[in-house]
């Protein structure tokens, strides 16, 4: 510890000291690649279905079988991340108050905002480990094919930042609350208000919106934009970026509905309306399923569809990005000494 | 005995490391400390006594910077713990009542994590670790988890790190609380030695034998307002008009006398220690002990 501290923040050095002492978090660790390693195995399996082909020879589509790798694995993160964060979390401060150890570090040198992004980054340093441990299996995936290198960081980059934003929200809760306990319900009520409430708040309103089938639902999808794993299936899941990538996709295309992720995007995307020009001058409209199926749709139209001004996955570290930095900044001035109560 | 008007013992010109007008304290409409005017002289080892709910230990979380007073003005070294708390958190060293240490680790990374968050440059370290070891007398337990010391050696690590960036003044909560008598020696004895180090100590107790023996100073608190203040012999003297001392001759007989001051008590005891007509076989002080003054001032025991 006594090396590290020089170098980072106290609290972090002395937490990380903490909760890598002993088998803990060896024995964490294991397990955790030994059941990625399982669902890599069960998924290669699943999806590496061997057919027949032209010649009647045995065809092994591994592109399929690397993309659904990769989007389970990815997705198996995700929710480790969901699930482990805010309980390594909400104890952050409110376990020193329950310690009583709040106060010695409140009276030292450092700064309130330091105690907050050293319990951040505590909090979040292991299980970074655990997704940087993640990177191997993935790179089985990009070795199998069916996914770019550009995918793995994109995916990888997404669960990070879910790890740094879900840490400062449940620092926050930890922050606010003065048990343990009640800060480690509030954390994981934050996530599954993120994760459950979005999704259901989302179909909520495009049952409304559907108009009793009429017309197309169209509900906003800034509803859906703070959910971490819709924004990392928005991320990662590909869809076709021009009509004739759509039309001339091959049977089993990486667009859609080979992994979770890809089922989840085209769940939440809106079918859009392309327009192309046929061979005889006529333009018709089609619309173009979020996996790539096409529905040909007679009658003019107006070109490429218009194209939200920020994808999802934007959107959502915008608003995730904000709200952490809010939530590090209340934790910081409640913190903050000398104050008119003990914190 | 009815509460006495508080005493002040610093005079015109003294240094006070600690200076407190008219400090009020509310947590709502509970007022935990009341117009209290207080100054520590540089380099005394000030007893805070009261019994519990006096107000000692808020008084103490707003020296430390801890709590904003609602009311009042105070300084640490002429620093203000409102408006410059980092300055007071460079000079001084506060020891809360509570333990609280991380005991998942050893002794040499707490030290070494509290220097860190005192800003310690890295190099220093080693040395002054050492030395507050050797100070606390915990040389032996370096690399002992904190979990597994017994409350004295948690307590002197807690003063240990109170001392870590070598403030001027400190700040003790209860630091005897929970000890057995040795090791309330040992405290003791070490108080001792941090005062002859000029550090200035204030100290907050209700065993009154303790702060009795160490303190230069002492103030009595009760319901959040100081009832008598000043250093030991004077408040002593105030409180019970003198001191009343015993002589026990060795024909048997016992006789009383009253000494206003200290000075004026060992020339008693010179005087009566050289009288050839009688051989004195006993001197010792009847009464009139913090503890007497204690219980005749807070009414006996807790609010």
């Amino acid at each position: 510890m006594s090396r590290l501290a020089a170098w980072v923040n106290p609290v972090l050095a002395r937490e990380l000291a903490e909760r890598m002492r002993g088998l803990r978090a060896t024995v964490m660790l294991s397990a955790y690649l030994g059941v990625l390693g399982l669902v890599v195995v069960l998924v290669y399996r699943n999806e590496s279905v061997t057919g027949r082909g032209f010649d009647g020879s045995p065809v092994t589509e591994l592109a399929t079988a690397g993309e659904g790798i990769f989007e389970w694995t990815l997705l198996f993160a995700m929710l480790l991340v969901l699930f482990l964060v805010p309980g390594f979390t909400a104890g952050a401060v409110a376990g020193e108050r329950e310690r009583q150890t709040l106060v010695p570090l409140q009276v030292s040198l450092l700064r309130p905002s330091s105690i907050v992004l050293g319990k951040i980054g505590a909090s979040v340093a292991f299980t970074l480990l655990l997704v940087l441990a993640t990177l191997p299996l993935l790179t089985v995936a990009y070795l199998i094919g069916g996914v770019t290198l550009g995918d793995i960081l994109q995916g990888t980059g997404m669960v990070m930042f879910t790890a740094v934003t879900v840490a400062a929200l449940s620092v926050a809760c930890s922050t606010f609350m003065r048990r343990v306990q009640t800060a480690t319900v509030l954390s994981y009520g934050v996530v599954l208000l993120l994760c459950g409430a979005t999704f259901a708040a989302y179909f909520v309103v495009e049952q409304i919106d559907s108009d009793g089938g009429f017309e197309p639902a169209d509900p906003p999808r800034l509803i859906l934009a703070p959910n971490p794993i819709v924004a990392l299936a928005d991320a990662t899941a590909d869809g076709p970026d021009t009509l004739t990538e759509a039309f001339f996709a091959p049977p089993f295309s990486s667009y859609g509905g080979n992994g979770p992720l890809s089922g989840l995007k085209e769940l939440v995307t809106p079918d859009q309306v392309w327009s192309g020009r046929l061979a005889d001058g006529a333009i018709v409209d089609f619309e173009v399923a979020p996996d790539g199926d096409i529905f040909g749709v007679a009658g003019r139209g107006g070109g490429p569809p218009d194209q939200p001004s920020l994808p999802l996955w934007a959107q959502h570290i915008l608003i995730m990005g904000a709200l952490a930095a809010l939530s590090v900044f209340l934790s910081s001035l409640r913190l903050r000494t000398p104050a008119k109560t003990e914190r | 005995m009815s509460a006495a008007a508080p005493v002040e013992a610093s005079g015109p010109g003294s240094t006070a490391a600690v200076a407190i007008t008219g400090l009020r304290k509310r947590f709502g409409k509970f007022v935990a400390v009341d117009d209290l005017s207080l100054e520590v002289p540089a380099g005394a080892i000030y007893g805070l006594i009261g019994p519990n709910g006096a107000g000692k230990t808020t008084t103490f979380a707003v020296i430390s910077s801890v709590l904003a007073p609602s009311s009042g003005s105070l300084s640490v070294l002429g620093h203000d713990p409102v408006a410059s708390p980092q300055e007071v958190r460079r000079v001084l060293g506060y020891m809360p009542d509570s333990l609280g240490v991380y005991a998942d680790l050893d002794v040499d990374e707490y030290l070494r994590f509290f220097a860190a968050a005192y800003k310690i440059p890295a190099r220093s370290r080693p040395g002054l670790l050492d030395g507050l070891l050797e100070l606390v007398a915990l040389e032996g337990k370096r690399t002992a988890r904190v979990d597994s010391l017994s409350r004295g050696m948690k307590q002197r690590l807690s003063l240990a790190r109170a001392l870590v960036h070598d403030p001027e003044v400190l700040i003790l909560d209860e630091p005897a609380s929970g000890l057995d008598p040795r090791a309330r020696s040992e405290l003791r004895a070490l108080l001792v030695h941090l005062s002859e180090m000029g550090k200035t100590i204030v100290i907050s107790s209700h065993i009154l034998s303790e702060i009795e023996e160490v303190c230069s100073h002492i103030a009595i608190m009760q319901s959040g307002r100081i009832v008598a203040a000043g250093d030991t012999g004077e408040v002593s003297s105030l409180l019970t008009g003198g001191r009343r001392l015993r002589a026990r001759f060795a024909d048997g007989t016992v006789e009383e006398f009253t000494a206003e001051s200290a000075p004026e008590q060992a020339a008693l005891l010179r005087g009566l220690a050289n009288d050839d007509a009688r051989s004195l076989v006993e001197f010792s002080r009847v009464g009139g002990g913090l503890e007497e003054i204690f219980l005749s001032l807070t009414h006996g025991g807790d609010e």
